[in-house]
C-alpha cells in the first residue's frame, strides 16, 4: 500500500496528492491532520468509485485508506503511525555487547517493543548483520510485517544480503543502497538498539 | 515564490464555519437597543444603528489572509471584499479604516503594495481612507473597517425575501477553487486572471442600480458560498428552488472542481447545510462550486417577478454581470432545491 | 488499536527466560520472547507470549520443563489499555 505523508497540508493538497498517487498505485493510505481533508478525501474516493475508510488517531491525526481490495479494511484499525520522527538502524543480531544469545534475546525484545509503539520510525534501516531479520526464518518478521503494515519502511542493505548469500531469501521491506542509507541516517534523528 | 509573495492562505475560506460560529453567537447576551436596527442576530456580517429619522449608521469589518500571492492584488480583493458588505445592506461608504496584520521580520515594501490596493479601491469605492492599525502577526492579514449610510426604511435586510421572489445574482462562482487551484499549480494563468477581476470588483455599481428597484433582501455572496449565504436569506421560513443551467460560473471552476481542487471552506459549508440542500441531478462538480466560499463575491437580490426584466436590462446595461438564478418558493421539504 | 488477549508467563531470571524460549522452541510450540510489561513489573525482565491456542499443548510440558516458571498471567488489551491478571495454572 502507498503511503502518503499530508500532515500540515491545506486542502486541496492532500487530495491532489491522493490523486496523483492513485494514478500509479491500487491502494493508498493518506495522513492528514483535519477532519474537512478526510472529508475530502472521501468525497473524491466516492466521486471515483473507489472505497475508503477513515481512521481517527487523535484530533489532529486522521488516516485515509483509499483504494480496492479487502487490505484497507483489514489495517485500519491500527492505532500505530509511521512519522517522519526518527529512523531505526539495526546493524547486528543482537543488541549491545557482551553475551550473543542475551544480545540476540534483547534484540528480538526491541524489535517487538518497536512495533507496538505508539508513534513509529518512517524507517528501519538493516545493514550488516541486521539484514538477518528481514530474511526468511527471522524470528522478527511478524514484528517487521507489523510495522509495515503501519506504514514503516523495511529497508535492507543490499551489499550485506549479497554477502551473506540472503538476497533471494529477503522476507520483508526493499533492498536499499548506501546513499539511501546516508541520506536517511543525515535526515532524521537516529535510534538504535 | 518570492520573497515579495505572500504566503497564500485561503481568503474567506480562512472563515470560521457557520455552525461553528452561530453556536457561539447564540451564546452571547444580545443587546435590545431601539436604535440597532439590524445586529448579529440576523446572521449579518454589518451592524446597522439608527442615528435620525432618516439616517443610519452601517458599520462593517472583514478582513482574512490572502488568497493570491501578488499583495497588491491582495489589498485591492479585501478591501473590494469588506466594502461590499455596506452595499449589501444597501448603504453608501462613507469612510474605511485599514486593519493590518504583518510579519515582524518581512519586507515593509510588501505591506506598502497591499495598502496601495487598498486605498486605489476605497477611492474607486468614493469613500475615504482615514488611517488604521497595524500588528505584528505570523501571517499577513488585511481589510477594512467600513463606515457608511442608508436611510433607515430602505435597508436590505439578508434575510426577508418573499414567497415567490426572484433571485439575481451578480458575478459568477468559483473563485475559491480557482484561485486555491491556482496558488497549487493545477490551474491556468488565464482563469486565474479573470478570477481575480472578479474578486476586485465593487459591488457598487450592482447596489446603485439596485435601489432605482425593489429589493426585498440582499446579501453579498463571501465565505459561507453560494448555498450558505442563501440558505441565511431563506431563515428557516422559505424554500428556494435554483436553475442550475442559468448559474454563472467562472472559467476554469467547474474543471478545477471536476478535478477535485476543492477547498476546506467548501465542505465546511458542505457540511453546515447537510440535509438542507437536495440535486435532482448528478453533478458533483457542480455541487461543489455551489458550496464554493467566494472571497468578494457578487450580490444577491430577491426581487418581485414583476421587475425582474428591467433590473436584468439595467444591471446589463451598467455593465454588471447578472444572472436570475432561481426562486424563493413557500417552505418545502428541503430548504434549497437545485435544479438542472 | 486491536483487541488482544493472550497468555504471559513471567519469570524470575533471565537465564530461566532464555532456557524457557529454548525449551518450548524444542517442543515446537508457537511462542514469543518479549520484553516483560511495564503492566507486570517496572523492572527489565523476559517473558513468554503465548497465543491463547498454544495454552492446552504448553501446560503439559510444563512438568518436564527445565527452568523455573514464576508467574502466569493472563494479558488483555483493549481500547489500547493493558490489563494484566494473574493466572493459576
Amino acid at each position: 500500500m502507498f503511503k502518503i505523508d499530508a500532515m500540515g497540508d491545506v486542502c486541496p493538497l492532500p487530495v491532489i496528492k491522493a490523486r496523483k498517487a492513485l494514478k500509479e498505485h491500487a491502494q493508498i493510505f493518506i495522513t492528514v491532520d483535519n477532519e474537512i481533508s478526510t472529508q475530502n478525501l472521501s468525497k473524491m474516493a466516492t466521486q471515483l468509485g473507489l472505497p475508503v475508510e477513515v481512521g481517527k488517531e487523535s484530533a489532529t491525526s486522521y488516516r485515509v485508506y483509499i483504494g480496492a481490495g479487502d487490505k484497507a479494511v483489514e489495517v485500519a484499525p491500527s492505532a500505530r503511525v509511521a512519522t517522519d520522527d526518527y529512523v531505526v538502524v539495526i546493524n547486528a543480531q543482537t543488541m549491545g555487547v557482551g553475551d550473543d544469545q542475551l544480545g540476540y534475546a534483547l534484540l528480538k525484545g526491541f524489535t517487538y517493543s518497536l512495533a507496538e509503539q505508539d508513534t513509529l520510525p518512517s524507517h528501519v534501516l538493516l545493514y550488516n548483520g541486521g539484514v538477518h531479520l528481514s530474511v526468511e526464518g527471522s524470528e522478527v518478521l511478524d514484528d517487521l510485517n507489523a510495522l509495515v503494515t503501519a506504514g514503516v519502511e523495511i529497508l535492507s542493505c543490499g551489499a550485506c544480503l549479497d554477502f551473506y548469500g540472503l538476497t533471494e531469501k529477503l522476507a520483508v521491506g526493499e533492498v536499499t543502497n548506501m546513499y539511501r542509507i546516508v541520506e536517511l541516517m543525515s535526515q532524521h534523528h537516529v535510534v538504535r538498539p | 515564490m518570492s520573497k515579495k509573495d505572500l504566503i497564500i492562505c485561503g481568503g474567506c475560506n480562512a472563515k470560521i464555519g457557520p455552525g461553528n460560529l452561530s453556536k457561539l453567537l447564540n451564546n452571547l447576551p444580545k443587546q435590545q437597543n431601539e436604535q440597532l436596527l439590524v445586529g448579529f442576530d440576523s446572521s449579518d456580517d454589518a451592524a446597522v444603528v439608527q442615528l435620525s429619522e432618516d439616517l443610519a449608521l452601517v458599520q462593517t469589518l472583514d478582513f482574512f489572509p490572502a488568497m493570491v500571492s501578488d499583495p497588491y492584488l491582495f489589498g485591492k480583493i479585501a478591501a473590494a471584499n469588506a466594502l461590499s458588505d455596506v452595499y449589501a445592506m444597501g448603504g453608501e461608504v462613507i469612510s474605511a479604516l485599514n486593519i493590518v496584520c504583518f510579519p515582524e521580520q518581512d519586507d515593509l515594501a510588501i505591506l506598502g503594495e497591499i495598502l496601495r490596493g487598498g486605498a486605489e479601491k476605497v477611492a474607486e469605492a468614493g469613500a475615504i481612507l482615514a488611517g488604521g492599525h497595524s500588528i505584528h502577526d505570523a501571517q499577513a492579514k488585511y481589510g477594512l473597517s467600513v463606515t457608511g449610510k442608508v436611510h433607515p426604511k430602505r435597508i436590505w435586510q439578508n434575510n426577508a425575501p418573499q414567497n415567490g421572489d426572484c433571485l439575481v445574482l451578480t458575478k459568477a462562482l468559483g473563485v475559491g477553487i480557482v484561485t486555491t487551484g491556482y496558488s497549487v499549480g493545477e490551474i491556468g494563468e488565464e482563469a486565474f486572471t479573470k478570477a481575480v477581476a472578479s474578486m476586485e470588483m465593487l459591488n457598487k455599481t450592482a447596489a446603485e442600480v439596485a435601489k432605482t428597484f425593489t429589493v426585498h433582501s440582499c446579501t453579498d455572496v463571501t465565505g459561507f458560498g453560494l448555498l450558505g449565504h442563501l440558505s441565511e436569506m431563506l431563515n428557516g421560513k422559505l424554500s428556494a428552488e435554483l436553475n442550475v443551467k442559468n448559474i454563472p460560473v467562472l472559467p476554469g471552476a467547474y474543471d478545477g472542481a471536476k478535478e477535485f481542487l476543492i477547498t476546506a471552506g467548501g465542505q465546511r459549508n458542505r457540511n453546515h447545510l447537510a440535509g438542507k440542500v437536495t440535486f435532482t441531478f448528478d453533478d458533483f462538480a457542480f455541487e461543489e462550486l455551489m458550496f464554493d466560499p467566494q472571497t468578494s463575491g457578487g450580490l444577491l437580490f430577491s426581487v418581485p417577478e414583476a421587475e425582474l426584466e428591467a433590473f436584468l436590462a439595467d444591471l446589463e446595461k451598467n455593465a454588471v454581470t447578472a444572472s436570475f438564478i432561481g426562486r424563493i418558493t413557500g417552505k418545502q421539504a428541503f430548504e434549497i432545491i437545485v435544479n438542472d | 488499536m486491536i483487541n488482544e488477549s493472550y497468555y504471559l508467563i513471567a519469570f524470575a531470571s533471565t537465564h530461566a527466560a532464555l532456557r524457557a524460549e529454548a525449551f518450548f522452541k524444542a517442543h515446537r510450540i508457537t511462542m514469543k520472547l518479549i520484553p516483560l510489561p511495564a503492566v507486570i513489573s517496572a523492572g527489565c525482565g523476559f517473558a513468554i507470549k503465548l497465543a491463547i491456542g498454544e495454552v492446552q499443548a504448553a501446560l503439559p510440558l510444563l512438568k518436564h520443563a527445565t527452568f523455573e516458571a514464576a508467574q502466569f498471567y493472563q494479558i488483555k488489551k483493549e481500547k489500547g489499555e493493558t490489563i494484566a491478571d494473574s493466572w493459576v495454572i
